[in-house]
């Protein structure tokens, strides 16, 4: 917070080449859209390095409403283990799309400390091999393939987003998933593993990323300034 | 080194805090049962004992032996994850009763590590040879604790 603080002081008492102040001719216009923010997470590829059964790519762009943005984001995930027991491989796409408040409006560098909803829903694939073990019945195979199967949650997200150097951003968002629902698969298997959910299995679950993004403006974006006495 | 970037780089390595451990970590908690729950009550439910000689399932050749010669008022047998009936022969001195007995299958994945279980529900009857048979859960569940009353 002191962080957020500094940043937002630091910002007021320069110029900035990306904001002017809202005043009487420009006022109408701060709720237009000044640009687009575009970015991917560096995270997900930076975990694989130490855990290779997870694939994870993920894309995020938002458009700003003068204090508000409306986000819109989609990835890829891979999720695949084998061992003596079980051999589990899931594919599948996600997207989420949903609106965020920066509570950061009188920024002029636009950076931004967001909290925002999200609705998300996944298309995913899933293969499983292995053997259901049961007193008394001894061990049962199981050989699956689960094709298009659905899931769709909500998600409430809240994060950071600084700028380093001219359009070049960086931040991270927090995610509490939770409302998960989806089609329910011909076969006798439930879904193990949601491509941006996590364990199925799960009621909500926790997410974290960290974006590298670059914001193209086509305007200079109105921003509210403190009038000094 | 400008003062934004430094910002920006104490909230990169703040983040990267927050991201050790963030991972699912797996725990290999089997919370399913595929065990069905059988209580024998007299006229005015009260528990009344029979006396097994065997116990048998169909497609299961080697049998409950754990049950033979036994006098008990509850059964709690396990149902076969490979189909979606189970048939029960209950073999007593003086006459063999069978349970025929349906239910919905579906394997869940614990976690790779963990293996596979399976989730069993909706129980139901198809047939038995008992004059009174009372299903009073259909969950199959390890906090269920009497799934069918069979009264003798």
């Amino acid at each position: 917070m002191f962080l957020l603080l500094a940043l937002g002081s630091f910002a007021q008492e320069v110029a900035s080449p990306y904001s002017v102040p809202v005043d009487s001719a420009n006022s109408k216009k701060q709720y237009f859209p000044t640009g687009i923010r575009i970015g991917a997470d560096i995270l997900g590829p930076a975990l694989q390095l130490f855990d290779e059964r997870k694939l994870s790519y993920e894309f995020t762009a938002e458009v700003d409403f003068s204090n508000y943005l409306l986000v819109f984001e989609s990835g890829y995930q891979e999720f695949a283990e084998k061992n003596d027991q079980v051999d589990y491989r899931m594919n599948g796409t996600f997207s989420r799309i949903g609106p965020a408040v920066n509570f950061l409006s009188r920024d002029r560098d636009l950076n931004s400390f967001t909290f925002g909803l999200r609705y998300a829903w996944a298309s995913f694939d899933e293969q499983v091999t292995g053997a259901v073990t049961e007193d008394n019945w001894g061990a049962v195979p199981v050989d699956f393939t689960i094709r298009n199967n659905t899931s769709r949650w909500f998600e409430m997200t809240t994060g950071v987003k600084v700028r380093l150097w001219k359009g070049l951003f960086t931040g991270y968002i927090f995610r509490f998933r939770f409302g998960r629902g989806g089609s329910v698969p011909e076969v006798p298997f439930e879904p193990y593993y949601v491509p941006g959910y996590g364990l199925a299995a799960r009621a909500s679950t926790w997410g974290f990323r960290y974006y590298v993004m670059y914001r193209f403006p086509w305007a200079k974006k109105p921003v509210k300034v403190k009038k000094k006495n | 080194m400008g003062r934004k970037t430094r910002y920006g780089l104490v909230i990169l390595l703040f983040g990267a805090w927050f991201a050790v451990g963030c991972g699912d970590i797996p725990t290999c908690l089997d919370v399913e049962t595929s065990l069905v729950k059988i209580n024998f009550v007299d006229a005015n439910g009260k528990a009344r004992a029979i006396t097994l000689t065997a116990l048998q399932a169909i497609n299961n050749p080697e049998g409950f032996p754990e049950y033979a010669d036994s006098t008990l008022s509850r059964l709690v047998v396990p149902l076969n994850p490979g189909d979606t009936t189970t048939t029960f022969i209950l073999q007593q001195a003086a006459q063999t009763d069978t349970i025929g007995l349906s239910y919905t299958v579906k394997a869940i994945l614990i976690s790779p590590e963990c293996g596979l279980d399976a989730a069993f529900d909706k129980l139901d009857t198809t047939f038995t040879t008992f004059k009174k048979l009372k299903i009073l859960s259909p969950t199959i569940h390890e906090e269920v604790t009497v799934n069918i009353e069979i009264t003798l």
